[in-house]
């Protein structure tokens, strides 16, 4: 049986293709690719209680997030004439860029069914990280949930990802006072235990001079440091002398 | 503000002057002030940099393998060749951290010794740079804004607001070297020379707050505070709402 890819992983590779060619970033990287398909799935986990866009496994494989099942279909795509697949053979490094095929019938995100955040977010990404693979990489390996904590070869876990609540995660909880007499024994009580702090730590850090037994001060007759400024921090009194 | 019978704060740090306004800053750090340094990340199982030479002829290169601390191997005697580059003995080993510059408190300070006041020869060379000037520093770390969510969320800075937990003190954003606001961080207290990508800053700590650290070392020591500063911290937590209170929550 012909191979064919998981409907929901086609549409969103297409999707990706179309947001960079739309947006003016033109033709992508596979790790790039691959990226922006788990940032797509881990931003849907977001928003719909730890249920990814593709349903596919995510493995940490290497350094970072991967999908063997998305890499096929990425694969088998590319031999379709709705993604056109570039092989750069440079002089550091061989690489591959996709592009969308021009008579593809690629989806914006919105007609994806995605909600408002995850468009905007995913957006957002393929601009700010056009050219800039090292720092989608950061966000990726260091900002996202389920690569926190992973070990090397897990599968990666999208369960119970929330996302942020500005009005419960984030927004301070002020606690207001509104007892006068309180307000008044909180502030005398700060002021005496400020003043307390104050009496008790007036001398310097170092309130215990050096012994200068007899030791210290054959060393300092030999080596001529009594005249040194700053080397005596207390009065000169030998200790343990006949004399 | 307080005004007669009327009186109402919006919120509980309207109470309190946390910073001191009219010191200045010396030639050296000294203690409630504020500086920037590097601070290393506590992990529960550090890593490791596992070196061996790369090549058994020379001493010049090595490669290392960053895995977590193993208790069976590491710190334990073992057959490596040495690495003149690393000075690393037998028994000892590179650990790996990860670290970020924070603003810190400066809470104590030793002034070192001074290596000339030893007899001349070995104790004297040992000593040299053993005993320089010292900081103990409470690392300042960032409570949960817009920008980024942290470990301390809205209700863990509430309850220490309210000075729930020892181990940690609210503070307010300063103006420009305190951004956002932050929570002072016992739990983290480390002693530093102060030399590398450090940076004192013109800002200190009031007395109030020093006073506060004070006590609560006291406590995370396992002597009592001041009864004055338990009185205090018991109206302070008399303020916080019941729904944010761990004793009522639970």
């Amino acid at each position: 049986m012909a191979y064919t890819a998981n409907p929901q992983a086609k549409n969103a590779i297409l999707s990706i293709l179309l947001e960079a060619k739309q947006g003016g970033v033109g033709k992508i990287t596979r790790t790039a690719l691959i990226k922006y398909l788990y940032l797509l799935d881990f931003w849907m986990a977001e928003a719909a209680g730890g249920n990814t866009f593709t349903g596919v496994e995510w493995r940490f494989h290497h350094f970072g997030p991967y999908s063997n099942a998305l890499a096929a279909d990425l694969d088998w795509l590319s031999t379709q004439p709705s993604v056109e697949k570039e092989d750069i053979s440079g002089k550091d490094k061989d690489y591959f860029l996709y592009s969308l095929g021009e008579w593809a019938k690629a989806q914006t995100f919105e007609a994806l069914g995605l909600p408002i955040d995850v468009r905007l977010n995913l957006i957002e990404a393929i601009k700010r990280y056009a050219g800039d693979l090292n720092g989608l990489l950061d966000f990726v390996y260091f900002k996202t949930a389920p690569m926190q904590g992973a070990t090397p070869g897990a599968v990666l876990s999208f369960a119970g990802i929330c996302k942020l609540n500005f009005k419960i995660d984030i927004k301070t909880i002020k606690v207001p006072v509104n007892d006068a007499a309180k307000i008044d024994r909180i502030k005398f009580l700060l002021a005496k235990i400020g003043g307390q702090w104050e009496e008790g730590h007036k001398a310097p850090a170092m309130t215990h001079p050096p012994i200068r037994d007899a030791l210290f001060a054959q060393v300092a007759e030999d080596e001529g440091l009594a005249g040194i400024d700053g080397n005596w921090r207390a009065a000169l009194t030998f200790h343990g002398e006949n004399s | 503000m307080a005004t007669g019978s009327t009186c109402t704060v919006d919120d509980l740090s309207a109470l309190v002057g946390y910073y001191d306004n009219k010191r200045k800053p010396s030639a050296s750090p000294e203690i409630g002030q504020v500086v920037f340094t590097p601070v290393l990340n506590t992990e529960r199982r550090p890593y490791i940099a596992d070196a061996q030479r790369s090549d058994p002829h020379t001493h010049r290169s090595a490669d290392m393998a960053i895995r977590p601390m193993d208790d069976a191997i590491d710190f334990r005697k073992k057959q490596r060749l040495p690495i003149a580059a690393l000075h690393l003995g037998e028994t000892e080993e590179l650990v790996v951290a990860r670290a970020k510059q924070r603003p810190c408190l400066v809470l104590a300070k030793s002034d070192g010794i001074d290596a000339n006041t030893l007899p001349e020869g070995t104790q004297r060379n040992k000593a040299l740079n053993a005993f320089g000037d010292i900081y103990c520093l409470a690392p300042i770390y960032s409570i949960s804004s817009a920008n980024k969510a942290t470990s301390f969320g809205p209700v863990m800075s509430a309850r220490i607001k309210c000075m729930m937990y020892p181990e940690f003190i609210y503070v307010p954003p300063s103006g420009l070297i305190l951004k956002v606001p932050g929570i002072i961080r016992l739990d983290r207290l480390f002693w530093s020379h102060l030399f590398a990508a450090s940076e004192p800053q013109p800002l200190f700590i009031s007395n109030e707050i020093l006073g506060v650290c004070w006590n609560q070392l006291k406590i995370l020591t396992g002597e009592s505070a001041s009864g004055d500063f338990l009185e205090m911290r018991d109206l302070m937590l008399s303020c916080l709402p019941d729904e944010y209170n761990e004793a009522l929550s639970v």
